[in-house]
């Protein structure tokens, strides 16, 4: 085991849970998710981003349409399917409860 | 003087200097290979192209006159390089245990295109049994060789590791010839006569017959071209399984992996 390896998932799962609970607030193009997470701290390279998105589309979480851009070419803006939503709350609970667990044995040491 | 080239990049016109085109391409040709394997990857690819134009035209709009190496190299920063991203990768597939089986073209263990070794990882079993099918199916009719060819031109290629946890070996130990018997034995986990017995008949039957104790004229005739086709599979297959040379060759072929796997992470200090 070694600590890259652990941090990278922590932050894989953690990833997907926050590209959902940024696009329940409502429809976003890719540069718009990128910015959110660069500015709440959580950077990350954009080569991971897309497959990603492309992953969680095709699973049927994600959904896109096609908008004009008045700086160039159409952009593709995301946003959550009825699954999605239902993923993301089931994600939230999930955290809520890990993150609580998380601070509750962390903070007892 | 720089030389400037105009580039169409995911429907924009990019003015770009000569040796940042060509950064850029190297750059688009590795994530390309490293999304080649991946479900969606021309999507991924349209998309990520799309988001480097935006990025590269963000840069022109600020003044400059075309993009420099300066500017291709702040993208590459941005989007990661293709190894930075198969790390993440790892990380990844190491957590989905779901991750879906593809068939493929596998390099890692190739023989001539890797069609085999793609065919065997996916359907998890030792590659020379794979390797013996096709040798037959190829010698009776050529079906293989056009089942081949048309694996080879459309599957995609990857280079995981062939994953496997019973290997099919020539056992050196119990062998008579060249091990092919017992090696089968072990594999099919059949006791060593049984092949013996498949193999050896026929070449009984047809010295007896040549011999002429055999009355019944069909039978010498019956076990000559019998044992013809079995002798020539006895060569292929001698030459088609490897040696069992080492102890874990041998682990291989008893299908001790578990033993097998104890040893290595033992001896190597790493954590299965």
């Amino acid at each position: 085991m070694n600590v890259e390896n652990t941090k990278s998932q922590m932050r894989k799962g953690i990833l997907e849970f926050c590209i959902l609970a940024f696009l329940k607030r409502g429809e976003a193009y890719p540069g718009d998710i990128i910015e959110e997470l660069r500015g709440a701290g959580l950077g990350l390279l954009e080569g991971t981003l897309y497959p990603l998105l492309t992953r969680l589309k095709n699973a049927g979480l994600l959904s896109y349409r096609w908008e004009e851009s008045s700086s160039g070419p159409p952009r593709k803006y995301y946003s959550l399917t009825k699954e999605g939503e239902k993923n993301y709350n089931e994600l939230n609970e999930s955290w809520e409860r890990m993150s609580e667990a998380v601070n509750r044995i962390n903070t007892k040491i | 003087m720089k030389e400037v080239i105009n580039i169409n990049l995911s429907g924009r016109i990019l003015a770009i200097e000569k040796d940042a085109a060509d950064g850029l391409r190297s750059y688009l040709d590795s994530l390309h290979r490293h999304f080649n394997a991946e479900e969606g990857s021309d999507e991924i690819m349209a998309d990520i192209e799309f988001r480097i134009a935006e990025l590269l035209q963000n840069e022109l709009s600020k003044g400059k006159v075309a993009v420099d190496i300066a500017a291709v190299e702040d993208v590459k920063k941005k989007m990661g390089l293709a190894e930075e991203l198969s790390k993440d990768e790892e990380a990844n597939s190491a957590n989905q245990q779901t991750a879906k089986r593809r068939l493929t073209k596998n390099l890692s263990n190739k023989m001539i295109g890797g069609v085999c070794s793609g065919v065997a990882s996916f359907f998890a079993v030792d590659i020379t049994v794979i390797r013996i099918v096709w040798v037959i199916m190829t010698l009776s009719g050529g079906l293989g060789l056009l089942v081949y060819i048309a694996l080879w031109v459309f599957l995609p290629e990857s280079d995981e590791p062939v994953f496997s946890n019973k290997k099919l070996f020539r056992d050196m130990d119990h062998a008579w010839i060249s091990g092919v018997c017992s090696g089968l034995a072990k594999y099919t986990k059949v006791n060593i006569w049984v092949p013996r017995f498949i193999f050896g008949l026929p070449v009984a039957v047809s010295i007896l017959g040549s011999v002429g104790l055999s009355t019944i004229s069909g039978v010498p005739f019956i076990g000559v071209s019998f044992n013809g086709g079995l002798i020539l599979i006895y060569i292929i297959l001698s030459y088609v399984i490897p040696k069992a040379v080492t102890n874990f060759d041998k682990m291989d072929m008893e299908g001790e992996e578990k033993s097998r796997r104890e040893w290595v992470a033992e001896s190597e200090g790493l954590d299965f």
